[in-house]
């Protein structure tokens, strides 16, 4: 159990963290690139 | 309106469509049949191979942008191929890490030199070696001709790590394709649903990356 329970939460954590990751990659773009921004 | 900002704008809907399937996937998955010889271990199947198909995905387009890149010389297609190439990358990552967590109570290692095992790591090695050259190549037209070019040969070991086990003939730990084995009834349903959640989610983060890469080129674009 304890290894099916790690095969899916390093799945998750890592597919959870790099979405994290890029909203705010993008919200930090957005903000740079000027009000328009979208 | 341009196709790439059609990709990108689907991304609202296909990161809702992802999070549901991903869901139903997981009840498929807790009500799945517990496999008799291997016990309640033997789920992590539904997750080891739903990862494979956005995997070859992402490095299938990064050939395809490496492909229009060559044709058109449009950047919109070089951001298409780097965006595949590190989403392919992520999920590969991901294979490399469930596989060892299966294989350890089932065949006692973590991991084995076999066909399959080693493709896996030789495919992963291939683009990761692509994104540090993108990483540290950015903004020349001839870094972007070599690492197109570079991603169109990396696709020539996905059909080596694909028929493997049939290449190893019989001299392999890892178990035979899914669709060449015959899944009892029960399995087919989570597998294949697993399958396209995982798929839409590839999607969503594909055109995530995209979208940033699209910014960053407009902030360089206003800088020069």
């Amino acid at each position: 159990m304890a290894y099916l329970l790690a095969a899916y939460g390093v799945v998750f954590a890592a597919l959870v963290g790099y979405a994290l990751w890029l909203r705010a990659r993008r919200s930090a773009l957005a903000s740079s690139d000027g009000p328009g921004a979208s | 309106v341009s196709a790439e900002e059609l990709f990108i704008r689907s991304s609202r809907w296909t990161g809702a469509a992802a999070v549901v399937l991903v869901c139903a996937w997981l009840v498929l998955v807790v009500q799945a049949p517990v496999e008799r010889v291997q016990g309640i271990v033997q789920k992590v199947f539904y997750l080891h191979v739903s990862l494979i198909c956005p995997a070859y995905l992402g490095f299938v387009l990064a050939a395809v942008g490496g492909i229009g890149f060559l044709g058109t010389r449009s950047e919109a297609w070089d951001r298409f191929a780097l965006a595949g190439a590190e989403v392919g990358v992520l999920f590969t990552t991901l294979i490399l890490a469930t596989g060892p967590l299966w294989a350890k109570p089932v065949w006692g290692h973590w991991w084995v030199w076999d066909l399959r095992l080693t493709l896996t790591l030789v495919l992963w090695f291939v683009y990761v070696a692509y994104l540090f050259l993108r990483a540290f190549t950015q903004g020349s037209d001839a870094a972007r001709t070599f690492a197109a070019v570079y991603a169109i040969a990396g696709t020539f070991v996905i059909p080596f790590n694909y028929y493997a086990v049939e290449l190893a003939r019989g001299s392999t730990m890892h178990p035979s394709n899914p669709a060449s084995e015959g899944l009892p009834a029960g399995m087919v349903l989570p597998l294949l649903t697993g399958m396209l959640a995982f798929l839409v989610l590839f999607a969503h983060l594909v055109a995530r990356r995209l979208e940033i890469e699209r910014l960053e080129a407009r902030l360089e674009a206003e800088v020069a």
